[in-house]
């Protein structure tokens, strides 16, 4: 079955991993995140390193070491964890990235573009805080249980 | 960057699409296609290819040949094209990413299923005879320079 919208997996281990970060009342490290999102150890890692680069979480080491929040759940914006994945995000009118599209204007009437729009304005009006409001304590528990 | 998941093949076989229905009976090479949408020539050809086997177009060999709808352009929808390439959309789909669902739900609310369906509604609804115009316009233009 084909996906309408895309988002790519690293992206996707990056919000998972960082609401896990959030909630997490130990320290939790890559391994657990890795475990609990069913995504690959080594990619994981390299997922929350880059949170840790651009400065939204913060790593301790040893045996009982793990990632913790760097900034308040309310002053991380969404659109920071995928642009710290994915760099800045420029939005092009084309699904294919065509600079010029040798159609003039699209032809099928910019309906791709005014996606990507819709979904960015949703990243960069939410933060973190407000996934945060939302994450059942059902899922806080399966989260614990597993680690 | 671009949140919908079309892929070149797609955006080749709408746009293929378009030019073949506004050059009509006498069709159109595929030359002619590369060159108006700057793609691959190969690429090009294995969509046309995928598009004839499903029996959308029927293509004539030699120097005049090329290819031609071999159905009314107003029976063909953007989404038979899309799923010729891609495969059956998924429209039930929770969100975007397997095994994640619960906070893919969280993380980006309805929204996910308001823009999957408003996309999927427009390829349904979309038929390449409503695109035929506009490809008319970039065809005619594009006859005119060629014969300068």
């Amino acid at each position: 079955m084909t996906k309408i919208l895309d988002i790519s997996e690293a992206t996707s281990i990056a919000f998972h991993g960082i609401v896990l970060v959030a909630i997490s009342q130990v320290a939790i490290n890559a391994n657990d995140i890795a475990e609990i999102t069913n995504a690959s150890k080594h990619h994981t890692s390299k997922v929350m390193q880059r949170l840790v680069k651009h400065g939204l979480i913060g790593s301790t080491r040893g045996p009982s070491g793990g990632f913790y929040l760097k900034k308040k759940p309310e002053d991380i914006l969404l659109i920071d964890i995928l642009e710290a994945i994915e760099g800045k995000v420029e939005l092009t009118p084309c699904p294919i990235d065509n600079e010029i599209c040798p159609f003039g204007s699209c032809l099928m009437g910019g309906i791709c573009n005014e996606i990507s729009e819709k979904m960015i304005n949703h990243l960069k009006s939410n933060t973190l805080a407000d996934i945060l409001k939302n994450v059942s304590e059902d899922f806080k528990l399966d989260t614990l249980t597993i680690k | 960057m671009s949140f919908v998941a079309l892929k070149e093949a797609n955006i080749l076989a709408i746009h293929g699409m378009a030019l073949i229905s506004a050059a009509g009976e006498q069709g159109i090479s595929a030359r002619k296609i590369e060159k108006i949408t700057k793609c691959s020539i190969n690429h090009l050809f294995k969509v046309l290819e995928l598009l004839e086997k499903f029996g959308y177009l029927n293509s004539k060999k030699g120097p005049h040949g090329g290819y031609a709808l071999n159905k009314p352009a107003n029976e063909i929808t953007l989404i038979e094209l899309v799923e010729i390439i891609s495969g059956k959309f998924d429209e039930e789909i929770e969100c975007f990413v397997d095994n994640r669902k619960i906070l893919n739900k969280i993380v980006f609310g309805n929204l996910c299923h308001e823009l999957t369906d408003y996309f999927i509604s427009y390829l349904k609804t979309t038929k390449i005879s409503d695109l035929t115009p506009h490809a008319k316009k970039i065809l005619d233009n594009y006859n005119k320079k060629e014969r300068r």
